[in-house]
């Protein structure tokens, strides 16, 4: 990593917008605006940060991601449950735990690997800069597994089917869906978020639930993968009609029409926006296209998504926005069936594209700035699908599973919440022998750690998850969840 | 029309013992007993209070000639919020007058009897009421069809019969204002629904909202969507606020409770309001009848709703044999409708082969994929086409999936499925789909074993949670207009838990592929575990798979429970492929029964042809249709014909429509503007010599548009969700309004632009599927499809007066044909005066590439309404 010498301080790099803009300014009649944005951009320099949240959907089979390692009782539950698609212990990257995980039971565990596709991931781990959550999932409130097997347990509503889980995930699992998180924190966050033409919520994979605001006010701001795009032959004649057909919606005009023209003025606004930011961030030497494509991820969708997420966030002066919230998501993960095959190249790519990432963060100086979290909706049953002759044997549809926190505010090189003993038919089990583990710790806790770190008070936590007061303070020690420094 | 009955006979074998002293024959081993089938349909379904039109069921027997007694129940709407006849609305009686008892008797050496249902005429003003009849059963005989249904309405709904309701605009509370007006509302004869229309003037400032609220407490009752003055706005009288039914909506609305106001930016609690009083003394309005251009437009959207975009020729023949005012329209629809079911389907699969044999060495997806441009927009079996492209976004394949892309015999002939059942019952495509391979490997039930808890081996449980959360009945209850039941804790109450899941997926277990090749030759597969990888002859994906006993579950299983009654499938002690199919066939059965599935189904077959948010009523309607088997043919007229589908007012709405799909949007433009390539599919010069079989327009040339980015492609979504949810509600003024758009959850930025971007190309320098001509003998050029302008050109020349007045023909003429008029409908001037001050001076083909384009950008062109 950075064996081009090209790392920018951030110091160095306001330096040069700063520049770019007065050189603006002298052939530009607005230029003021421009020293003034300038001046706006090295002041606010102090207080930037951004989430990155990784959504990889399907439900990532995350105890093959993370799995025991060494002679153990964990390791021979592991073994049992998993039987033809258990990975050797050999073959796993190991992991120097800075502190022994807790597992269920009040058991502790040392000996961790991560897949043999994650070798970058294990580095960043060992380097303290990443951290694992273990068994995170859904909850309305905390339950056992006798309340589940006698139905008197309250349970979040259609547990084990992607499209709700991925809601309640996003959001809450409660019922009716009102806003996602990511949403709803941004619009408790305006006075960080000063642009008028983009919005602080970004994705660049499409419409999600996260980023749905409460108050109808903040909408996602959807670009492409590799960044905005242009329209093709957009002047004479042609800009002419379209700019009078967007102005001629009013609001006599059907609903759709006008909420299509909407998103239509949103793409012209943020396209300019979006240039100016891409345009600063190539300006400052760091080689995106070759760190991607040295991770082998330069063509993966999840490695444009997050090239173009780095130049947002290095060219953030253009946005005005002190805390952006952006959507990436990974598909494929629904591993129902050839699981070992699938979960190898899945894998292999997201680790690519998460050590790219990191690394260009890095590079331009906001490795510290950013947090990236790397979730799923849920995690898949310890046991197979079908029996051990069937080499394309997957998994099915399940609960708990680990998360990844990632960035220099993270403490990182621990395991942190509680690690199931991953025992069937017994303790965390939620299923009759399945290995469908109920959640340690809700995704409302540790939601609530990284929206705190990002600027909610803690008496606003409430507003974004309603159900909070149901658990363990995700605040406290005993909760486990100290993985932000 | 009446569907023909089924009936099943069923010869029993009984064994007769000596068990009384009335025979005097001896006793044989055994006897046939011929038992008679019975089933009961309605004749009439409609009896009238007013003028006493009764309705008809009629019970009929396929043998037997004694007397025969067949006991009944009758009961009301399962719909508790619809009304329902009680015993003081009618009377049951036979067609000679006399009464029907508690049973209702087929005489000797009848074959049939008929009831009648008669009104008995009250003072009361009435919603519709329905009655059930349903038959008993009985040893004496086997019941076939059991139950029918009719209903009791006050009066027809026609001019003389409709009441109106009066107001007059005044200051609302303190409102210090000088604004007034007046209001009426047509209340149709049936009681059904209304029309609402009024008019003020003078508000001291902006209008901003408007409801229909209930006196004196003011709880609102209902949105009105359209800001300024209203004309014929339709109100079904849904219940809201404190009512609860239909019917205690029509006695609130005779009891003078409701009143519409409106709320301005000064008086945000409203700053007028207006009653509505019914007036005895006002008569109502005669019913306008269509004008020529109420029904040119009526004809243009109906095409639009049910084919791939209208054509000046699909016009010309529907308008050729409608009256001018359009009073038979329904009846040429209907008649549309049957001649386009009675087409010969085209098939995906031929075509893909006859093309492949001319791009020997090309992947053969690519083929695959582009033959849906042809199928949509050459073929003439457009509304079946049209029908599978909604089916194949429920029952959702994809060849994102690389093992279906490969398989594209499989994948083809699942749309050929689709398509070949599109008016089929949904009950026999469901059982078809979930039995191919390929959805087997898309949702993973393929090769899916039962379980061995000892081994730790469980089977898949993805088939069986996606049959009922996406292909059937949903998540939760649902009444038949598709509103949600809440259950005792004013939740809504979900169809199933994991444990249905986890039964249900035991059925499906043990079935693997049928045939496979061996020793390069199609046979018969045996082994259970056969891989599914594809070789080119794809036999194992083009049967449908069969069970294999060994791996079935044949114990007993607990389904879902619906209206109290929980399907039990029992414990199978004989083994076999057969009985894993029959259990397998019943479990279908009674998921397609389920009393949600009907609106369920139904619902998101109107959103794909016709609007996002139909009215309760709507889905009613078409839900009623759907039967217990899901009759597709009676679905899909119920949903063309309906008077919310063919309201000439739609055109002026802020709400109806759709956002058109990007397929569609894609399909239209090619239609109308004859899109073609220099490669003729059938004999002419430099044809392919494909025996298309008349199935196709004689024009026809090969459309292979390529992997165009409009965000969506047919069979291709990510996932089995679809490219977007059919409950997809945009934040802003349509989540406020509790609309949905299921189509702009498409349309993210970088999207929109990307499809403004596919026209412009298709316009510009036409598309073609890169390097499809390094496998071809024709040139890229030869292959590429481009727009042909000669509608355009003749209406040029053919147009009297000045270049303006050319071009604003031009422009009408695409208003008409992909809007049916709605910029003309509207005034909607703007627009139409900027495109033609660009393109009136323009030389030929710049002129007509420039307003295609526009058209194509133009938001107001992105809606089918």
């Amino acid at each position: 990593m950075n064996k081009n010498n090209q790392q920018t301080s951030r110091r160095k790099f306001i330096k040069k917008i700063t520049q770019y803009s007065i050189g603006g300014a002298a052939i530009n009649a607005f230029g003021l605006t421009s020293m003034l944005s300038a001046q706006q951009a090295l002041a606010d320099e102090q207080d930037y940060k951004a989430l990155v949240y990784v959504f990889l959907a399907g439900g990532n089979d995350s105890f093959n991601m993370l799995a025991p390692k060494g002679a153990s009782p964990l390791r021979t539950n592991y073994e049992t449950g998993r039987r033809n698609i258990s990975l050797s212990s050999e073959t796993l990257h190991e992991l120097q735990l800075q502190q022994t995980a807790k597992v269920y039971n009040d058991l502790s565990h040392q000996g961790f690997g991560l897949h043999p596709a994650c070798g970058d991931l294990a580095d960043m781990f060992n380097n303290q800069e990443l951290a694992f959550i273990c068994n995170i999932g859904n909850l309305v409130k905390p339950t056992t597994r006798q309340a589940i097997l006698d139905k008197s347990a309250e349970l979040p509503p259609q547990l084990y089917s992607h499209s709700d889980q991925q809601l309640q995930f996003q959001s809450e699992p409660v019922k009716p869906f009102r806003f996602g998180w990511g949403g709803r924190m941004a619009e408790l966050l305006t006075d960080f978020n000063q642009s008028t033409t983009v919005s602080p919520l970004i994705s660049v994979a499409g419409l999600n639930s996260f980023q749905v605001s409460l108050g109808n006010q903040l909408s996602t701001y959807a670009m492409g993968m590799d960044g905005a795009a242009s329209l093709s032959g957009f002047n004479g004649s042609r800009k002419t009609i379209l700019n009078n057909g967007l102005s001629s919606v009013d609001n006599t005009s059907h609903l759709m029409i006008q909420k299509y023209r909407d998103i239509f003025n949103s793409a012209k606004q943020a396209e300019v926006v979006v240039k100016d930011s891409f345009t600063a961030a190539e300006s400052l030497g760091v080689n995106y296209n070759d760190a991607f494509e040295e991770a082998g991820v330069a063509a993966s969708k999840i490695g444009r998504q997050l090239k173009s997420v780095a130049k947002m966030i290095a060219g953030r002066q253009s946005t005005g926005n002190n805390r952006p919230i952006f959507f990436v998501k990974m598909g494929g993960f629904d591993g129902h069936q050839n699981l070992l095959t699938s979960h190898q190249s899945l894998l292999a790519e997201l680790n690519g594209a998460l050590k790219a990432f990191r690394n260009v963060l890095v590079e331009q100086g906001d490795f510290d700035k950013t947090l990236t979290f790397v979730g799923s909706e849920f995690g898949r049953t310890l046991t197979p699908n079908g029996d051990g002759e069937d080499a394309g044997t997957g998994t099915d549809h399940a609960w708990g599973g680990h998360a990844i926190a990632l960035g220099g505010m993270i403490n990182g090189g621990q395991l942190f919440g509680t690690h199931p003993d991953l025992a069937l038919n017994q303790g965390l089990d939620a299923s009759k022998g399945r290995g469908r583990w109920i959640p340690t710790t809700a995704t409302s806790q540790v939601n609530s750690v990284m929206a705190h770190w990002f600027g909610v008070s803690k008496q606003n936590i409430p507003l974004l998850f309603p159900s909070i007061s149901n658990f363990a303070d995700p605040f406290q020690q005993q909760a486990n969840l100290n993985f932000i420094k | 029309m009446l569907r023909k009955l089924k009936l099943i006979t069923i010869v029993l074998p009984l064994l007769i013992t000596a068990c009384g002293g009335d025979s005097d024959k001896p006793p044989t081993e055994k006897e046939e007993v011929i038992i008679p089938n019975i089933s009961i349909e309605t004749l009439v379904d409609i009896a009238i209070e007013n003028n006493t039109q009764v309705a008809k069921f009629q019970v009929t027997r396929d043998s037997g000639s004694e007397v025969l007694l067949i006991g009944y129940l009758l009961s009301g709407s399962e719909d508790e919020t619809l009304g329902s006849a009680s015993s003081n609305d009618y009377q049951l009686k036979y067609a000679d007058g006399s009464d029907v008892g508690d049973s209702i008797t087929i005489k000797a050496n009848n074959n049939s009897r008929i009831i009648e249902l008669v009104p008995i005429k009250d003072e009361f003003n009435e919603v519709a009421e329905t009655l059930n009849l349903s038959l008993q059963t009985s040893s004496k005989y086997i019941l076939a069809d059991s139950k029918a249904q009719a209903k009791i309405i006050d009066a027809q709904d026609n001019a003389q019969n409709r009441k109106v309701f009066y107001g007059t605009f005044g200051q609302q509370g303190d409102a210090l204002t000088s604004a007034s007006g007046v209001l009426s509302f047509i209340l149709s004869g049936d009681n059904s629904y209304g029309l609402l229309n009024y008019s003020f003037s003078n508000l001291t400032s902006e209008q901003t909202d408007q409801h229909i609220h209930m006196a004196p407490s003011g709880q609102s009752i209902k949105d009105i969507e359209i800001k300024g003055n209203l004309q014929n706005w339709l109100w079904e009288l849904a219940p809201g606020g404190i009512y609860k039914t239909k019917q205690d909506m029509l006695d609130a609305l005779f009891a003078g409770v409701f009143f519409v106001n409106i709320h301005t930016a000064n008086y945000s609690h409203g700053e007028i309001s207006a009653p509505l009083k019914y007036d005895e003394t006002i008569s109502p309005p005669e019913i306008q009848p269509l004008t020529a251009t109420d029904v040119d437009r009526d004809i243009i959207r109906f095409l639009n709703q049910a084919t791939f975009g209208a054509t000046p020729k699909t016009y010309q023949t529907l308008r050729a044999q409608i009256s001018t005012n359009g009073d038979n329209r329904l009846q040429i629809y209907n008649q549309w409708i049957d001649e386009q079911i009675s087409i010969e389907p085209n098939s995906m699969l031929e075509f893909t082969e006859a093309v492949l044999e001319h791009f020997p060495e090309e992947a053969s997806s690519s083929v695959r994929r582009d033959t849906f441009w042809n199928l949509a927009v050459h073929g003439k079996d457009q509304l079946r086409q049209r029908m599978a492209s909604a089916l194949s976004q429920i029952l959702v394949i994809s060849d994102e999936s690389a093992t279906i892309r490969k398989a594209h015999k499989g994948a083809a002939l699942y749309w050929d499925m689709l398509a070949s059942q599109a008016f089929g019952n949904y009950n026999k495509l469901l059982k078809d789909v979930s039995l191919t391979p390929i959805m087997g490997h898309w949702l993973s039930h393929l090769r899916n074993q039962k379980q061995d808890v000892e081994k730790g081996y469980f089977p898949d449980e993805n088939y069986a949670r996606e049959i009922m959360q996406l292909f059937s009945f949903g998540l939760v209850h649902r009444n038949q207009n598709g509103t949600i039941i809440l259950g005792e804790d004013n939740l809504p109450m979900p169809t199933y838990d994991n444990e249905t899941i986890k039964n249900l997926a035991r059925i499906f277990t043990g079935l693997s592929f049928s045939y496979k090749l061996k020793d390069g030759i199609k046979q018969e597969n045996y082994w259970f575990l056969t891989y599914d990888n594809v070789n080119n002859s794809q036999y194992r994906w083009v049967e449908p798979m069969k069970f294999f006993p060994d791996f079935h579950d044949f114990e007993s299983k607990t389904l879902f429970t619906d209206h109290q009654s929980t399907i039990v499938l029992p414990e199978n002690s004989e083994q076999t492929a057969e009985t894993a199919m029959l259990e397998f066939e019943k479990a279908i059965n009674a998921i397609v029964a389920h009393q949600s599935t009907a609106p369920f189904i139904s619902r998101q077959l109107i959103q794909r042809l016709v609007t996002s948010n139909p009215s309760p009523e709507y889905i009613a309607r078409v839900a009623s249709k759907f039967n217990l088997q899901g009759d597709l043919t009676a679905v899909v007229k119920a949903i063309l014909l309906d008077p919310e589908a063919r309201n000439p007012n739609a055109l002026k709405s802020s709400t109806f429509g759709k956002i058109k799909e990007p397929i569609l949007q894609m399909t239209a433009i090619l239609r109308l503007f004859e899109a073609a390539s220099q490669v003729p599919l059938g004999t002419q010069n430099n044809g392919l010599n494909i025996d298309i079989n008349e199935g196709f327009e004689s024009q026809a040339s090969l459309l292979r548009l390529g992997d165009i980015n409009l965000g969506q492609r047919t069979l291709g979504a990510e996932s089995v969700f679809n490219f977007y949810s059919p409950n997809y509600a945009p934040t802003g003024e349509l989540s406020s309004h509790s609309l949905v758009s299921p189509e702009l959850q498409l349309f993210t930025e970088s999207q929109l632009y990307s499809i403004i971007n596919q026209f412009y190309k298709l316009v510009y320098s036409g598309l073609v599927r890169g390097n499809s001509n390094k496998y071809s003998v024709n040139t890229k050029a030869q292959l590429t499809v481009q727009l042909q302008y000669n509608n355009l050109n003749t209406l040029w020349s053919n147009t009297s007066g000045n270049n303006k007045e050319k071009a604003e023909a031009l422009f009408d003429f695409v208003d008409f044909y992909l809007l049916a008029g709605q910029f003309k409908a509207n005034k909607n001037q703007k627009i139409k005066d900027i495109i033609v001050n660009e393109i009136d001076d323009l030389d030929e083909s710049s002129r007509y590439k420039l307003l295609i384009y526009s058209i194509n950008a133009n938001p107001e062109f992105t809606i089918q309404k």
